[in-house]
């Protein structure tokens, strides 16, 4: 049985990949048929909403067994 | 000088793409990583280059007032420096735009005679600039973060931009687990003083992943209460008049009349 590709893998070298990322911005769907990713996956990336990829993520990375907590949101000064 | 060192990067916005080559080399070749992100892909990526990388998001407990968490980051960072390692301290966006930690752990670490510097990284105002199409320099631009404007009563100058920072954190300043409801009301109720309620302004959050669009909501000000407001949203008030021009001094620097 083949291992699914993690949508949280394909984020991370896309962005760090940045002709493909360009590619990718000219026709998603075209680099998407490339990646590995099954058709399930494609379409949580290609309806673009952001909560919908977090969720997908956060369930990975769980089920890696990899907790990576999402800190208390913002990390920023508050100004006084 | 001590052998320890620090730099403090930050990774930008959005997922790696924006990360420098100069912050990937400083945390790849640091001894340490210590890092403060808001994305769990960033952590992984942070992991993957360097595996002697932690988090330091366990400093930010529920209830515990945000001075304390600073602190105790910079101390965290300062005993690594101290243990004689090559330390990178990296923070999303830019380290040193609203991150008291950042500025502070250089400065501490200089006066205790070890190397510290702070490298440039995008931050959330390059992305707003971008996604917005603003020119800070057109027309002037006032910039607060949201808690503070209401608190020190700045003037507000209806010419120029006005970018409010945090209003999804409005009159916090603890970490909080669950959201709490916002005194939006109270913002537009400062605002209303210079702007009037059908005056438009913009709910903006950057894109965390580069494939994303960023969050841009345009609404009449008197409606911002009822709005979706992101947890890192931005608002942004357009000027509302056009600033007099000073004719005489136009006279004064010999500059010819428009």
């Amino acid at each position: 049985m083949v291992s699914e590709q993690s949508i949280g893998d394909f984020l991370i070298d896309l962005s760090a990949d940045q002709e493909r990322l360009e590619a990718y911005h000219e026709n998603a769907g075209r680099v998407l048929a490339d990646s590995g990713l099954s058709g399930r996956q494609q379409a949580i990336l290609l309806t673009g909403d952001r909560l919908s990829l977090e969720e997908t993520v956060d369930r990975e990375l769980a089920a890696r067994e990899r907790p990576v907590p999402r800190p208390p949101r913002p990390i920023r000064r508050v100004g006084y | 000088m001590g052998a320890g060192s620090l730099t403090v990067v930050g990774t930008g916005i959005q997922l790696v793409s924006q990360v420098t080559p100069q912050t990937r080399a400083a945390i790849e070749r640091a001894d340490e990583v210590l890092y403060v992100v808001t994305d769990p892909l960033t952590a992984v990526w942070i992991e993957r280059l360097n595996a002697n990388a932690r988090s330091l998001d366990r400093h930010y407990e529920p209830g515990r007032d945000r001075a304390e968490t600073y602190a105790a980051i910079v101390e965290e960072t300062l005993a690594a420096v101290r243990a004689g390692r090559r330390v990178c301290l990296a923070f999303y966006g830019h380290p040193g735009v609203f991150v008291d930690p950042g500025h502070e752990a250089v400065k501490r670490a200089r006066e205790e005679g070890f190397r510290a510097r702070m490298l440039p990284a995008v931050s959330a105002e390059d992305c707003l600039v971008s996604d917005l199409g603003l020119d800070p320099g057109e027309l002037g631009c006032q910039s607060y973060e949201a808690t503070a404007f209401l608190v020190y009563r700045y003037r507000v100058e209806p010419a120029a931009l006005l970018v409010l920072w945090q209003i999804g954190f409005l009159g916090q300043v603890a970490t909080t687990a669950d959201p709490v409801p916002l005194p939006l009301d109270v913002l537009v109720e400062r605002l209303s003083e210079h702007y009037p309620d059908e005056h438009d302004v913009v709910v903006y959050e950057a894109a965390v992943y580069p494939i994303l669009e960023p969050h841009v909501e345009r609404l009449p000000l008197a409606a911002l209460p009822a709005a979706e407001v992101p947890p890192m949203a931005t608002l942004v008030v357009p000027p509302a008049a056009r600033a007099p021009v000073d004719e005489a001094m136009i006279d004064r620097l010999g500059l010819p009349r428009r």
